[in-house]
């Protein structure tokens, strides 16, 4: 009994020892055993003693890791929204120059795709400019249209670009015939940009009628789509009336045009 | 009890510094060792078991972290360190600021030397490893460990109440 004692006050006094050669023989042990056995050991511990401070620190590298990773996205977001930009915009081109493409085969002459890359100054559209010339083979009075309907001519041609006249130019006339009653009209625009056509009063013209072209003239072909009439003045006391036409394409909102390859049938003026 | 709980927080804390905020204040390659500033504060005011069980686990967290083949050298090296040291609370030296200050340089030192010993290493690879590593490390141990001394100190005063006091 007086030995068990005694070695409880040892302990006592030397726990300090003890839990100190205890500890030094547990890392030798560590030490000395083989790697697989090492990495358990350390697997264990991470997962138990060290969990908290493993848990704090991921937690914490994490957060750190946010804000260069939240920059990161936004660069790639900014990017990807661009390709899609892109990727929309390529969609649109698409479907217009597949409708461009079918209705190309709808023509006896050639047709040629051309861009329109500039516009004269001001406020209503007279001339615009395309990025073909006479290295295209364009010419002089070669019409100009869009799927939709006529745009005009071309009025100048340069090596490498050309001036297209459009119908809403005041100094342009078209001869136009309604799609229905076959009536003959001549198409004009006033000076504010508004289009009109001129018909005979007894012309039987309504709201609603079509206008193509008549081929009359020499420059234009037969049945190109031109306009709507959207409001007629009849006058019986008057020769002629005057009716305001809705053009098919908007003139504001081109892009790309056709030119048909096709010389005039004769020359009524020329500028040159 | 509180006193343990304290010490445990304070492990955990310097454990998140160690992992979490030396790599971002490293300086030139030289990184502080908060778990050896904490085992030489336990040490120097609560003695031999408290200094080699707090250098023990301190040792074996950066064993978890470092190389697995070298698992146990420094739980045994932070181990060694905070017996050594809690032996000279238990003489009753008390310490100043300043002293305190070298003993955490030469425990930094001594804890390397340890450390390549048990490692392996050749007499002239642990010459060349104490000046390249140790040394930088040290120096900015010490200038970290300057502070948390500064902050842990009132308990000296106490202390030294205690034995100068009427009587006794």
């Amino acid at each position: 009994m007086k030995l068990f004692r005694y070695i409880i006050k040892l302990c006592k006094w030397a726990r300090g020892a003890l839990v100190f050669a205890l500890l030094v023989a547990f890392s030798l042990y560590m030490l000395f055993i083989q790697v697989k056995q090492k990495q358990n050991v350390a697997d264990f511990l991470l997962s138990s003693i060290f969990y908290l401070p493993q848990s704090i620190t991921s937690y914490v590298l994490r957060i750190g890791n946010l804000s260069e990773e939240n920059i990161m996205l936004k660069k790639e977001n900014g990017k990807l929204k661009l390709e899609v930009d892109l990727i929309k915009e390529y969609a649109i081109e698409n479907e217009r120059l597949k409708k461009l493409l079918l209705f190309e085969n709808q023509w006896d002459y050639p047709i040629f795709l051309t861009q329109i890359i500039g516009h004269n100054p001001g406020t209503y559209m007279t001339t615009v400019v395309v990025n073909s010339g006479e290295t295209d083979s364009i010419f002089y009075g070669m019409p100009v249209f869009t799927t939709n309907g006529l745009v005009g001519k071309v009025s100048k041609v340069f090596s490498k670009h050309s001036m297209v006249q459009l119908l809403s130019d005041p100094n342009s006339r078209t001869s136009v015939i309604s799609q229905r009653s076959r009536v003959l009209g001549t198409l004009f625009s006033k000076d504010n940009g508004e289009m009109q056509v001129q018909v005979s009063s007894y012309a039987d013209l309504v709201p609603g009628d079509t206008l193509v072209t008549s081929g009359l003239g020499g420059i234009y072909p037969k049945g190109i789509p031109v306009g709507v009439v959207s409001k007629l003045e009849k006058n019986n006391s008057e020769v002629l009336s005057y009716g305001d036409i809705q053009l098919l394409q908007h003139i504001e909102s081109l892009e790309e045009v056709f030119v048909i390859r096709k010389n005039m049938d004769w020359i009524v003026w020329s500028e040159e | 009890m509180l006193k343990f709980l304290l010490y445990f927080i304070l492990f955990f804390i310097a454990a998140t510094l160690q992992t979490v905020l030396v790599p971002q204040i490293e300086i030139l390659g030289a990184q502080p060792s908060f778990l050896l500033i904490l085992t030489v504060i336990v040490a120097l005011r609560h003695g031999t078991l408290a200094g080699c069980i707090c250098g023990f686990m301190s040792g074996l967290l950066c064993d978890v972290y470092g190389p697995i083949e070298w698992l146990g050298a420094y739980s045994l090296s932070y181990c060694i360190v905070g017996f050594a040291l809690g032996q000279i609370e238990e003489s009753f030296i008390d310490l100043n600021l300043l002293p305190e200050i070298f003993v955490l340089a030469l425990a930094d030192f001594f804890k390397d030397i340890i450390y390549y010993f048990a490692i392996g290493k050749a007499g002239d690879d642990i010459l060349q490893a104490m000046i390249s590593l140790s040394a930088p490390n040290a120096i900015y141990t010490v200038c970290i460990g300057a502070v948390c001394f500064y902050l842990f100190s009132p308990k000296k005063k106490k202390k030294i109440e205690m034995y100068t006091q009427p009587g006794l």
